[in-house]
């Protein structure tokens, strides 16, 4: 295993560089041949990457713990999910798994049907090859995942608790392949670039890519506050933490990106604004990585410190220079035939306006993370902005967004009229005051709530206007039924409901964080057995303090009886984890669920007595936030499905060539 | 450190799985895949107008522009499309129908009710 495991490492690198001179000399020699041989270098790329990880996945479940990898991140008493999921515990392991998402992606462009034929191909191939290269290197010389040890250890280090949680199954594998995906689009831009070609096939073609990669970051996302909010007992599901950072600030380009290009498609505009933005997203991600990888900020999320980060920051700033070096020297080009706006009450005008703000609000989180770090540099120690920078600042932006969003489906695509604007604006407005005085009646009385549910309250109603009147103008046409109607309209234009959809699922995850925000409540109390904790209307009586043994772990746990409004809720259990083979306690805490808020527990400490205290929150809201996420998920999918009316291959028109 | 010989052996197909993949298409007779790409620019600029007039009828359905603004919009993509339209068949066509954008502008409405006909159908 560990010469098939370290050969598979190495000549997937020997392949892939070879594949790149052997596009190289294709292109300039323009020989098929090459290129024929290029595409087969991709494909045993892939299966290299294909073979270390399998073997890896082996390693891990097997217990092989002469591996130094499979000594560190497993132990014999895990449970096999996540021995298997230990594959992307450490670094070398995460960095594999981007590798194989990246040579996947790579062989699914190179063999796509809809490329064949394409002269962009070996261009495309080219530059993913170099990300490749890039991250065989490292696999191969920097964070190598098939180390032996000197003597073979009988038991293994384990997996760190914090990581040992559904969420993180998941979150990791969704993150990479957002950040992976943005490679793609990245890709195709430089190769159309290279070609220039400047109209937005490019565009056309990686849409589906894009919007993928897109999900998959929201996903990671969330996923990522969904394991924080139950796995670290803290009670939040997000804290500005550089790492939390880092996956935030590619999902902001990128959702700028994937309006932006709309305009391009309909009015051939803001061609160097979208190269500019998917050159940001995908250097973002490597940005993100740096992050983890280098430990120059302080995060819980981090990797060990390695120098990792450096290797990672030399190849983002090659990454950079080249996209823009590129961009440059095609500059003249692309200023051309650019189209115009014809009213500024317009939905590309909004969309501008959105992309504004989507991008002040990326810079907004890239200052307030590197400040430490440009604190450092300059007075010599290091800085750091908390919760409360990032609070202020981006509350506003996103409040803003999502007014610009619930503005967006009102206006029409190439002009608006103020008349037709105040007529449409009429009943979202009345609505949206309506909602908000009654909000003021029932006790919301905080501003920024009251403000951000009643702008959350006209997009709900906007958006629903939308369906209705595209119902309405359907049935006038066709005298469908109602839900007919509504389907047809739907997947006839699957980008534009699918979008508002994804709108509608992010109206309900601002439901879920202005609720959180502004409305939790907390209390730490210490308590002897048999007595109470009182919280809004609850009342917790703490019934039992036990312990038991599950493995090699000792839990300590406590029984407490909870009743709301004198209604009994049942007994929940917070408990304190001992690992046999881990340092630190976790605390798990219970939580109880309901559409109005969260009731959540943590047992904090106890005395030999019994006493014992515990951390008492309420987190209102917190389910909308979860089903916003999902509706999210869906509305991205039906966006991006083909169906009988999406899959239509764009047209190439670019330069054309011997080779493809 | 003992290699097996199972480890040799995969090594062993692993390494020319990979160079039967690069080395082979050298060998084969496909020395030119290429196949020829047509400039289809105009035809997508065509499909792009229609689909602009399509949207703009359906977003005056739905009261998001004016009449006004409606028959604006209407005229001026109506105009961009039989100026393409002409142009295409004056490049196809030397001699030049005197009655040309009259027919251009009936192939228009033609291709709308047509597009309308399909929607309701579907």
């Amino acid at each position: 295993m560990y010469l098939v495991g370290n050969l598979s490492i190495y000549i997937g690198l020997a392949i892939s560089i070879f594949s790149l001179l052997i596009f190289i000399i294709g292109i300039y020699k323009q020989d098929q041949r090459f290129i024929n041989s290029g595409k087969g270098g991709v494909l045993a790329a892939f299966i290299c990457t294909a073979v270390a990880s399998a073997i890896l996945l082996y390693l891990l479940a097997t217990e092989q713990f002469q591996f130094q990898y499979v000594h560190d991140y497993t132990s014999s008493e895990l449970p096999l999910i996540y021995k298997l999921t230990a594959f992307w515990a450490g670094n070398s392991g995460s960095l594999l798994l981007w590798s194989l998402f990246l040579s996947m992606y790579t062989v699914m462009v190179v063999f796509s049907k809809k490329m064949k034929g394409n002269p962009m191909v070996p261009y495309i191939a080219s530059i993913m090859l170099t990300n490749v290269i890039f991250f065989f290197f490292i696999l191969g010389f920097v964070a190598k995942p098939f180390v032996l040890l000197d003597e073979v250890p009988i038991e293994g280090k384990g997996l760190n608790p914090m990581l040992q949680n559904p969420g993180m199954i998941l979150h990791p594998v969704t993150l990479y392949l957002g950040y992976v995906g943005l490679a793609v689009p990245f890709a195709f831009a430089m190769a159309a670039l290279i070609l220039r070609n400047m109209d937005d096939f490019w565009i056309k073609m990686t849409r589906r890519w894009t919007i993928l990669a897109w999900m998959f970051l929201s996903l990671g996302n969330i996923l990522g506050g969904q394991w924080a909010y139950v796995e670290l007992g803290w009670g939040g599901y997000w804290a500005w933490d550089p790492v939390e950072n880092a996956s935030f600030m590619p999902w902001l380009t990128a959702t700028a990106f994937l309006h932006s290009v709309m305009i391009q498609e309909r009015k051939n505009m803001l061609k160097v604004w979208n190269v500019s933005l998917i050159i940001t997203s995908y250097a973002l991600t490597l940005f993100g990585t740096f992050l983890v990888r280098s430990g120059v900020l302080t995060s819980v999320h981090a990797f060990a410190d390695s120098n990792l980060g450096l290797y990672f920051l030399i190849f983002m700033a090659f990454a950079v220079l080249g996209g823009l070096y590129v961009l440059m020297s095609r500059y003249n080009l692309i200023k051309r035939d650019a189209g115009q706006f014809h009213s500024f009450l317009s939905k590309e005008s909004s969309f501008l306006i959105n992309n504004l703000l989507l991008v002040g609000a990326a810079f907004a989180v890239f200052w307030g993370t590197i400040f430490p770090l440009v604190s450092e540099a300059v007075r010599g120690t290091k800085v750091t902005v908390g919760i409360p920078y990032f609070n202020a600042v981006q509350s506003p932006i996103l409040l803003s967004m999502l007014f610009v969003m619930a503005v967006c489906p009102l206006i029409a695509w190439q002009r608006s009229s103020a008349k037709n604007l105040r007529k449409n604006f009429l009943y979202p407005s009345i609505f949206a005051i309506i909602a908000m005085v009654l909000m003021v009646v029932i006790g919301v009385r905080k501003t920024w709530a009251v403000i951000g549910y009643g702008v959350i309250a006209f997009l709900l109603i906007t958006h629903y206007l939308e369906f209705y009147r595209g119902v309405k103008a359907r049935r006038k046409m066709t005298k469908e039924n109602i839900p007919v109607a509504l389907w047809r309209l739907m997947v006839r234009n699957r980008r534009r409901y699918g979008g508002y959809l994804v709108h509608l699922g992010i109206a309900f995850i601002a439901m879920g964080i202005i609720g959180s925000q502004n409305y939790d409540l907390e209390t730490m109390k210490t308590v002897k057995l048999g007595e109470s904790i009182e919280i809004k209307d609850y009342k917790i009586i703490y019934e039992k303090l036990d312990q038991r043994k599950e493995g090699i772990n000792d839990i300590i746990y406590a029984d407490l009886r909870i009743f709301q409004n004198g209604k009994p809720l049942g007994v929940m259990e917070p408990e304190k984890v001992f690992y046999g083979n881990w340092e630190q306690p976790s605390s798990e805490p219970a939580i109880v669920n309901s559409w109005k808020e969260d009731l959540y527990l943590v047992l904090s400490a106890w005395e030999n007595d019994g006493r014992a205290t515990f951390i008492v929150k309420i987190n209102p809201m917190m389910n909308w936030l979860w089903l916003g996420s999902i509706i999210l998920v869906i509305g991205t999918l039906f966006a991006v499905w083909s169906g009988k009316y999406g899959n239509i291959t764009p047209r190439y028109s670019g330069s054309k060539r011997e080779v493809s | 450190m003992e290699i097996s010989v199972l480890s040799m052996i995969a090594s062993a197909v692993l390494v020319l799985v990979c160079m039967y993949l690069i080395i082979s298409p050298f060998f084969k007779n496909e020395l030119n895949l290429f196949q020829p790409v047509i400039d289809l620019t105009a035809h997508d600029h065509k499909a792009a107008l229609m689909t602009t007039l399509n949207e703009i009828e359906f977003e005056h359905k739905m009261h998001k522009i004016s009449d006004e603004d409606y028959k604006k919009l209407k005229k001026q993509y109506e105009v961009l499309l039989a100026d393409l339209i002409k142009d295409n068949q004056q490049m196809d066509q030397k001699e030049v129908d005197h009655d040309l954008l009259k027919a251009v502008e009936e192939e228009i409405e033609n291709e709308l009710r047509r597009r309308k006909e399909e929607q309701g159908r579907k």
